[in-house]
């Protein structure tokens, strides 16, 4: 249920996002009737690039941030799975690609689905493309569901931009009929392993299968 | 909504999943596609294709009552059920079923964690209790006790142990199907019975002594279909006031021969507690066009020795650990290393060093969390790697080979040989002890989410399973897809073993309803349907 603290969180975001003219096209000025589940955390993996600029765009929005070493299982295992045990709750993410297939397999236990991810792949020369997918960007809602490459030109504030975005949208969207895992950002010659923003996030339709 | 499953039509499959719902509630009975999505494979060797195992549904009791509830339902309805644990097993199936129609039994909502004693050191637990559940509840209670941890944790105890995986620590725990101790299954005529002493109603060791008195029937609920396992007893290592880890490098090698026999030897006598993984940082899995050349033909000693040298990296490499008081794990530390210092070229390190209790900080520092009963996901780093291959998965084909050097380079050379026959890199080469005498080799094959590379790894992984069972070596656990090939290469006496399982399951699960083709014992109308 949208309520007012995350309503104005949102309005923030969405007054950022709107101000970066690349991505501001992607985004609707309002989320009105749509859903929003508690953001329980943003999970940074501190071995992976960006990550640092994640972390602090994440405090900056007063979101509680998990760092983990390149292994979500202590997270897992004390944060996560203790707290979606008596809350749903939504969980958002910038870490490689087996971190997030572990975390959205784990939390199909807790009825929490995928509803987005982005790859993020780093060039040689340091800029980074990113590939949007998953069912938050459907036709059927006004953000765009296809894999694109953001131009080469966005600057280093995409981390604030994936942020923003994580604590923003709506989270009641219908989950895909397969699990896909993490695709490959279609990049040339990455200068290092695709990592991912994501946000995982409880569906009504999506059974619970711990008690 | 799915198919109903075979043998039922849509109304009588729509009755059962009503009833289903009377039992356990219609909120813990899944039916809908979405529903059923989260049971298939995820690493499946079939994904997408109409030979994939699916689910037709998934109902989840939450209490011995309600499985017996439902197994009565199923007799009267034939209607397959195919109970998991946390439905984590994903290289051997993970959550989809052997036999594709049938209703998964999601045991994860009973996860009770039943009994834990201390002094005794002994747990009893649901099959929905995983790793993490158990680990968090003895650091949360202060109790020094330690779990034998599958790699990655997420799985359940008794899942895992009743496929027969293997850990890390002592070797009295790392048997997973060795270190239980009483069971109680649901038979498929809604009897309840406790197996070992737990017979005895008022038994006091239920989990101490395991085999009661009379046959020992645990061995038969494991890799098979013949009960519902509902609670499962094991046996915790006592915390050990230190644990020291080593590792032994051998520079040549043909040096895995003296390395292994030795280490073995070692094992045996109870020098060397942990188990103990014999890998070959020179022969990795890497695409190296002159590492291929060399595993896919009769290399020279002399070839392969300039092929190392080159790398300035040893041949191989064994880590493993004690545990104990500090002057007991120097003493059997430095027995080790006087035992194994005839071999030319040998180098001991040691690589990390704890005493107990630990910290959280501490935990969260360890490397190797498995060797000291911490159960983590960090297995899937390696997915993280910039060589990793961009496949979705893999399966594990994962034979027992006797615990000699020789056997292990002959294993090596014959698996590299069938990769290059279907133009796939050689994996990496690695022995491990997980079980007690036997050296278990994994060699991961990778599955995709199409159709054309999902075949060739099919194919490779049926070539592999036949190769090696001429030779006398087979699989101790495998994906459904590959239960029927492989049990066939169990086929002593004109497949005797075969008709003994069939025996037993016509006696105890005349219907055919738990779990039918499960390590290819099929239910006698389904053997004769396909005659």
């Amino acid at each position: 249920m949208l309520n007012r603290r995350i309503f104005l969180r949102s309005s923030a975001a969405l007054t950022a996002l709107a101000s970066h003219s690349s991505l501001a096209a992607w985004f609707p000025t309002t989320f009105a009737n749509s859903t929003y589940h508690p953001l329980h955390a943003f999970i940074v993996d501190r071995n992976i690039v960006s990550s640092a600029a994640f972390a602090i765009a994440a405090q900056r929005v007063g979101t509680t941030l998990q760092v983990m070493d390149g292994d979500p299982g202590g997270i897992w295992m004390h944060e996560i799975e203790p707290y979606l045990k008596k809350h749903p709750a939504a969980i958002a993410g910038y870490t490689g690609g087996p971190t997030l297939f572990c975390l959205e397999f784990l939390a199909r236990d807790y009825g929490l689905h995928l509803v987005y991810r982005i790859a993020h792949s780093q060039r040689k020369d340091g800029s980074f493309e990113h590939a949007f997918s998953g069912p938050l960007f459907s036709e059927q809602l006004p953000l765009k569901q296809r894999s694109e490459k953001l131009a080469a030109t966005i600057d280093n504030s995409w981390c604030e931009h994936a942020v923003a975005l994580a604590i923003s949208c709506p989270t009641d969207v219908a989950m895909t009929e397969t699990v896909e895992p993490p695709t490959l950002c279609d990049a040339a010659e990455p200068a290092s392993p695709v990592t991912y923003s994501w946000l995982l996030a409880p569906n009504m339709t999506v059974p619970k299968t711990r008690g | 909504m799915p198919n109903p499953p075979p043998g039922l039509s849509d109304r009588e499959f729509s009755n059962a999943l009503s009833q289903l719902g009377e039992i356990v509630g219609s909120e813990w009975v899944f039916s809908s596609d979405e529903d059923v999505a989260l049971y298939r494979d995820a690493y499946s060797p079939l994904w997408g294709e109409a030979e994939e195992r699916v689910a037709a549904a998934a109902v989840a009791p939450d209490s011995v009552e309600e499985v017996q509830a439902i197994v009565k339902l199923a007799n009267e309805y034939q209607l397959p059920l195919y109970p998991i644990s946390t439905g984590r097993n994903l290289t051997y199936g993970g959550s989809a079923p052997a036999y594709s129609g049938s209703v998964v039994l999601d045991l994860k909502r009973m996860n009770r964690i039943l009994n834990v004693s201390e002094r005794d050191k002994t747990c009893l637990v649901e099959p929905g209790v995983s790793y993490f559940d158990l680990y968090r509840y003895l650091r949360q209670n202060s109790l020094r006790l330690w779990i034998d941890t599958a790699d990655p944790g997420w799985g359940g105890l008794i899942g895992n142990s009743l496929d027969r995986g293997g850990g890390y620590t002592a070797s009295e725990y790392r048997d997973h199907f060795d270190a239980h101790c009483g069971m109680e299954v649901v038979l498929a005529n809604g009897d309840i019975v406790r197996t070992g002493m737990g017979a005895n109603p008022k038994s006091r060791t239920w989990q101490l002594f395991k085999y009661g008195m009379g046959p020992w029937i645990d061995g038969i609920f494991s890799q098979s279909n013949y009960g519902i396992v509902t609670k499962m007893g094991f046996w915790l290592m006592e915390e050990p006031e230190t644990t020291l880890l080593v590792n032994v490098t051998v520079p040549g090698r043909e040096d895995v021969i003296p390395l292994i026999d030795t280490l073995t030897s070692l094992m045996y006598a109870n020098i060397i507690p942990s188990q103990v993984n014999v890998a070959s940082p020179i022969m990795n899995g890497s695409p190296d066009p002159e590492l291929v050349r060399l595993r896919t033909s009769d290399a020279s000693e002399q070839d392969w020795m300039r092929y190392a040298e080159g790398r300035g990296q040893p041949f191989w490499s064994a880590p493993f650990c004690f545990y104990g008081p500090r002057d007991i794990v120097a003493a059997q530390w430095e027995h080790t290393k006087d035992r194994l210092a005839s071999i030319p070229g040998v180098q001991f390190s040691e690589t990390g060093s704890y005493t107990f209790p630990l910290s959280d900080e501490e935990v969260e520092a360890v490397g190797a969390k498995n060797r000291l009963g911490i159960p983590s996901l960090n297995l899937f780093g390696s997915r993280n790697s910039p060589d990793a291959q961009p496949s979705e998965g893999h399966l594990d084909f994962s034979p027992i080979i006797a615990p000699r050097g020789e056997e292990l380079l002959e294993i090596a050379s014959v698996t590299a040989k069938v990769h290059a026959e279907f133009d796939m890199i050689p994996p990496f080469v690695s022995g491990s002890m997980f079980h007690p005498r036997g050296m278990t080799v994994f060699e991961p094959i990778p599955t995709y989410r199409n159709a054309v590379d999902n075949r060739r790894s099919r194919e490779l992984f049926e070539r592999l399973v036949i190769s090696c069972a001429e030779r006398g070596w087979t699989e101790y656990r495998v994906h459904p897809h590959f239960q029927h090939l492989t049990m066939e290469t169990y086929n002593f006496g004109n497949g005797s073993l075969q008709r003994l399982h069939e025996t037993l399951k016509d006696a105890i699960d005349p219907r055919g309803i738990i779990s039918a083709g499960r390590y290819d014992i099929w239910p006698k109308h389904l053997r004769e349907e396909d005659a």
